[in-house]
């Protein structure tokens, strides 16, 4: 009898690994309130370490487990944003969960969301996606309701899981369709499959589309968008940071690898699903965001908008969209994450709650803090000089060489609508007073204002200068 | 080191921005206010500069920078001034100086970020007349806006929030067309074998097919148009105008309004000559509805600010039917004129500040009979009117004269229309002069007022030299417009010696167009 041992390599896993080490050592720790700095450190160590790994793998193409697991550049990249997306997300956790318990179990849980993402990034096995994504929605289950009293968590938590289930039962139908139509469960073979589809063509549509409703409901993209607005406002901010931005990144990496797959093929399925996306995204998004009240679920409308820009990117697979998409998604983390930043900021400095009038005066009372808001609700509309700005300049620019110069202009329309919702968040910051008396708790906020300054530079920077980034993302999808 | 070998304009731009970054650093009401003036008065002096080395007999680019700036793309860091903007960036500097001085210990609330505000905004407009690579163009040309929406929106008047918003809206829903176009046109530049490029000097040796040029010119146009503001999109205008602070009407009237026209010359000309020829018709009709909707708005006003809002909605109406009018004295009218009306709407908006500032209101039933207890403010307030009517030997009348004359080479009914400004202008703006400052005092109390005071004075005084100097020697500054103008001229009346082909092959089943460019020019 053959047997040969499979090409494990155990190196290609080894960020996993460690993320995963940390975690569970987070979770001997002991929890009370003098240790939570180090609970703090020791999460922020291990997305340190996994970060710093990054260099070593790049140009390497690291494989391992039967290629399984392909380190490629592509991937280090997404890594990279995911993990800058994580570390902002524990950064915001311990100020935002200053007087709650169990921080050791949340910190751990982040960690092991993170080492799931990671996988999503680096396969092109199907099936190891559909694992690196349960991995990642069983955690976020948890985090979402961590407010085990409060009823809006709850309610939240168990929108997020309904839904969320379903679409992972989507999705692996969907993988389940595609294997019965072409006996495979490479994203690679897409392309082939769909040049040969005939007598299978059916069979291999309806997997195809069941696997972008599974990705779509990742990213938030209408119309499997429902259940962001609540679960965003449900769970406590510092999750719904990192919601609204970390699994976008993944899905939108195995997107992308399905899109290149089939870049070179006739798939008509996939365009179309993607046009149909991205129009109704933006303009569900940013009409539903106009009406909103509350900051957070105005953000999550916005990210579900921003989602729409995104995928026009993907429709130019041909012009380089690979790159603009990139481009998009690690300016996202900085703007998103950066608004988010703020919005925990008050929360944990002023207990306020996020009704977006309640950010009335914050120029009086924080002119730093305003300010970086209002960089990044320019970035957010994409006005220049800002990374936003730059980051839908270079989508439309493939989109409209693509032809889909159309869809550019709902694009561009739909902006103008979007200055409505962001400018009026800057018009209350500067423009009103707040209006009863505002309790400041104490506390040390320095290290917490140096991050959301950075992130408001680098904002800024990535608008300016964004000659190198633009050059590395060309490098990494040039060479796969 | 070399003198020469200075990034002149870079340095100009940049001025300004560091001038904001010292105030970031500054706590006292003094040192922000001594700051911004000193920065503004440097960068004035640096903006008059060009002015002395210019070359008026050189056609192109002068002063000209190039740095690549996104290498994948194409864009570029390239700066350049020509005849039509030599005089718009004294213009802009001068009117910050004024700006800065105007709002001297007038700022009640967040002066820092006042400052600051009105220092961006000055390297906006600057970097805007000054850039050549269109993606740089509109980084600018969008920047601008966010200061100017804050300084109408934090320190205007009652309705301020409304009116800042309503300018932002529509000066982007009109600017978002004009991205599209730009990534259209740097498109078609690339499928044309011309280089992946962003610039405009490579821009115009396309020669696009008419009816691409339609479309392309439509989406510039309309974001210049909601700029100037041209007749139908005019009616963000008096409500930003009313509620922004007395510096900011200043500069939005003084240099915001002649950024429509300045991109009209510099994109729409060159590079869509035939779409130019083609609406010319239309865009004339426009601007004379301007001219004289405006004029008989401003007439019915009761409010001194709107008032000369619509004025200027009138003015800018007769500049663009000067560069419409597609001949050298109508083109060279509209760039001068665009340098007077900004002198003199922007001297007009701080008279009718200092105004508001002494009587409390801007009524014109509340006024009356202030020639006698204001003598210094009613000589300086005529003279900047006579110049703002046109009255010969001022510097209004020049550029008026030249719209004229260039209206008249067009179509004589255009030129007998467009003339009607004359006695429009001088009927809505003596007639509110005269219940102004004469007649009997309407107001209810007599409040004790004071005249000018020595700031204004200072304020006022170089606005009226340069009206009487353009006014008296017209020529500097034309001779200077006229290699530009021709140049203009020129590029609408040459015919391309052969079209880029630009054929759609339409993937109908995928439904979307692409366009197969099958050969280049020449």
């Amino acid at each position: 009898m053959d047997f040969t041992v499979p090409d494990v390599n155990i190196i290609c896993m080894l960020p996993e690994i460690l993320l995963l080490i940390f975690g569970t050592v987070l979770l001997f720790m002991e929890d009370s309130s003098e240790r939570r700095n180090c609970l703090s450190l020791a999460a922020v160590g291990g997305i340190l370490t996994a970060s710093l790994l990054i260099p070593f793998y790049w140009g390497k193409n690291c494989a391992g487990f039967d290629d399984i697991i392909v380190r490629d550049d592509l991937a280090l990249l997404f890594q990279a944003a995911l993990l800058i997306a994580v570390f902002l997300a524990i950064v915001f956790t311990h100020y935002y969960m200053r007087h709650r318990n169990n921080l050791g179990e949340y910190l751990a849980l982040i960690l092991t969301a993170t080492a799931g993402m990671n996988v999503m990034v680096m396969t092109h096995n199907l099936l190891v996606v559909f694992l690196g994504m349960e991995i990642l929605a069983l955690s976020l289950y948890i985090l979402v309701g961590y407010d085990k009293t409060s009823r809006e968590g709850i309610e939240a938590t168990v929108k997020y899981f309904l839904l969320g289930a379903f679409s992972s039962a989507v999705f692996l139908l969907g993988i389940a369709f595609y294997y019965g139509a072409t006996g495979r469960i490479d994203i690679a073979v897409f392309a082939p499959s769909f040049a040969i589809a005939n007598e299978t063509g059916s069979l291999l549509l309806t997997g195809t589309v069941l696997v972008l409703a599974g990705l779509g409901f990742k990213i938030a993209s209408v119309p499997f968008h429902m259940w962001a607005p609540d679960t965003y406002e449900g769970a406590p901010v510092s999750v719904a940071s990192l919601l609204s931005v970390a699994p976008k990144i993944a899905a939108f990496a195995v997107f992308l690898r399905i899109t290149l797959a089939v870049a070179d093929v006739h798939s008509d399925a996939v365009l179309i699903a993607i046009v149909f996306m991205s129009c109704a995204s933006m303009i569900v998004g940013n009409f539903a965001a106009l009406r909103q009240t509350h900051f957070i679920r105005m953000l999550a409308y916005s990210g579900i908008a921003q989602v729409g820009y995104m995928l026009i990117g993907l429709l130019g697979i041909h012009q380089g969209g690979g790159n603009t998409l990139v481009f998009y998604l690690i300016v996202y983390v900085f703007m998103n994450m950066g608004a988010f930043g703020v919005a925990i900021y008050l929360c944990a400095q002023e207990r306020q709650d996020l009704r977006i009038d309640a950010l009335s005066g914050l120029a009086s009372r924080h002119p730093g803090l305003a300010l970086a808001m209002v960089v990044f609700m320019i970035s957010l509309a994409g006005l220049p000089p800002t990374a936003g700005f730059f980051a839908k300049f270079y989508v439309f620019k493939t989109g409209i060489e693509a032809g889909y110069l159309w869809l550019v202009l709902v694009a561009l329309i739909m902006t103008v609508v979007s200055l409505f919702y962001y400018f009026r968040v800057i018009m209350v910051m500067y423009m009103r007073e707040a209006a009863g008396e505002i309790s400041i708790t104490s506390g040390n906020f320095a290290v917490f204002s140096v991050i959301i300054g950075m992130l408001a530079f680098i904002t800024l920077l990535l608008g300016i200068v964004p000659n190198s980034l633009v050059m590395v993302i060309a490098h990494a999808l040039n060479v796969l | 080191m070399n003198i020469s070998s200075l990034p002149l304009l870079s340095c100009i731009i940049v001025l300004p921005l560091i001038g904001s970054f010292i105030i970031m650093l500054c706590n006292e009401r003094k040192q922000i206010q001594s700051v911004a003036l000193v920065t503004s008065l440097v960068s004035f002096i640096s903006t008059l500069v060009p002015i002395l080395a210019f070359r008026p007999e050189l056609t192109g680019f002068q002063f000209e920078e190039y740095q690549s700036w996104i290498h994948n793309l194409g864009i570029s860091y390239h700066l350049g001034i020509d005849g039509l903007s030599l005089f718009l960036l004294p213009l802009t500097a001068f009117l910050t100086v004024t700006a800065v001085l105007v709002s001297w210990n007038r700022v009640a609330v967040k002066e820092k970020a006042y400052f600051i505000s009105f220092l961006i905004l000055e390297t906006g407009m600057l970097g805007t007349f000054v850039a050549i690579d269109t993606f740089l163009f509109y980084v600018f040309w969008e920047a601008m806006l966010i200061p100017m929406f804050l300084v109408i929106g934090i320190w205007g008047g009652e309705n301020r929030r409304y009116a800042s918003i309503k300018f932002l809206i529509y000066t982007m829903a009109g600017s978002v067309f004009m991205l599209a176009a730009i990534i259209v046109m740097a498109f078609l530049n690339q499928k044309t074998g011309n280089g992946l490029s962003f610039d405009i000097t490579r821009w115009m040796e396309l020669a696009i097919p008419a009816h691409i040029q339609m479309w392309l010119f439509a989406a510039f146009f309309i974001a210049f148009a909601v700029k100037v503001p041209v007749f139908p999109f005019h009616t963000w205008l008096p409500d930003a105008h009313v509620e922004a602070p007395t510096a900011g009407s200043v500069i939005l009237a003084g240099v915001l309004l002649k950024m429509g026209v300045y991109g009209m010359l510099r994109f729409c000309f060159p590079l869509f000559p035939e779409a130019v020829r083609f609406f010319t018709p239309y865009i004339m009709a426009l601007g004379l509805a301007g001219v004289i909707y405006g004029a008989f708005l401003a007439f019915a006003q009761k409010d001194l600010k709107k008032l000369i809002a619509y004025s200027s909605i009138s003015h800018m109406g007769l500049i663009i039917v000067g560069i419409f009018a597609l001949n050298s004295s109508g083109i060279k009218g509209g760039i001068i004129q665009m340098v007077n009306h900004g002198l003199s709407t922007g001297a007009l908006f701080i008279l009718v500040g200092a105004l508001y500032e002494r009587k409390g209101t801007r009524d014109l039933d509340k006024m009356g009979g202030l020639a006698g207890r204001l003598p210094v403010l009613a000589t300086f307030f005529m003279m900047v009117l006579l110049s703002s009517i046109g009255l010969p030997g001022l510097n209004g009348f020049v550029g008026e004269f030249l719209i004229l004359l260039g209206a008249c080479k067009f179509s004589l009914w255009v030129g007998v229309l467009a003339a009607t400004t004359v006695i429009l202008a001088a009927v809505y703006m003596l007639w509110m002069y005269q219940r102004v400052m004469f007649e009997t005092d309407r107001s209810p109390e007599g409040r004790p007022l004071s005249d000018f005071s020595m700031r204004e004075k200072i304020i006022m005084t170089p606005v009226v030299i340069l009206i009487l100097l353009i006014g008296v020697y017209p020529s500097f500054f034309l001779n200077r417009i006229d290699t530009c103008a021709n140049t203009f001229l020129a590029g609408i009346y040459t015919q391309p010696a052969k079209y880029v082909q630009v054929v759609a092959d339409n993937h109908s089943d995928r439904g979307d167009m692409r366009y197969g460019l099958h050969s280049t020019r020449r």
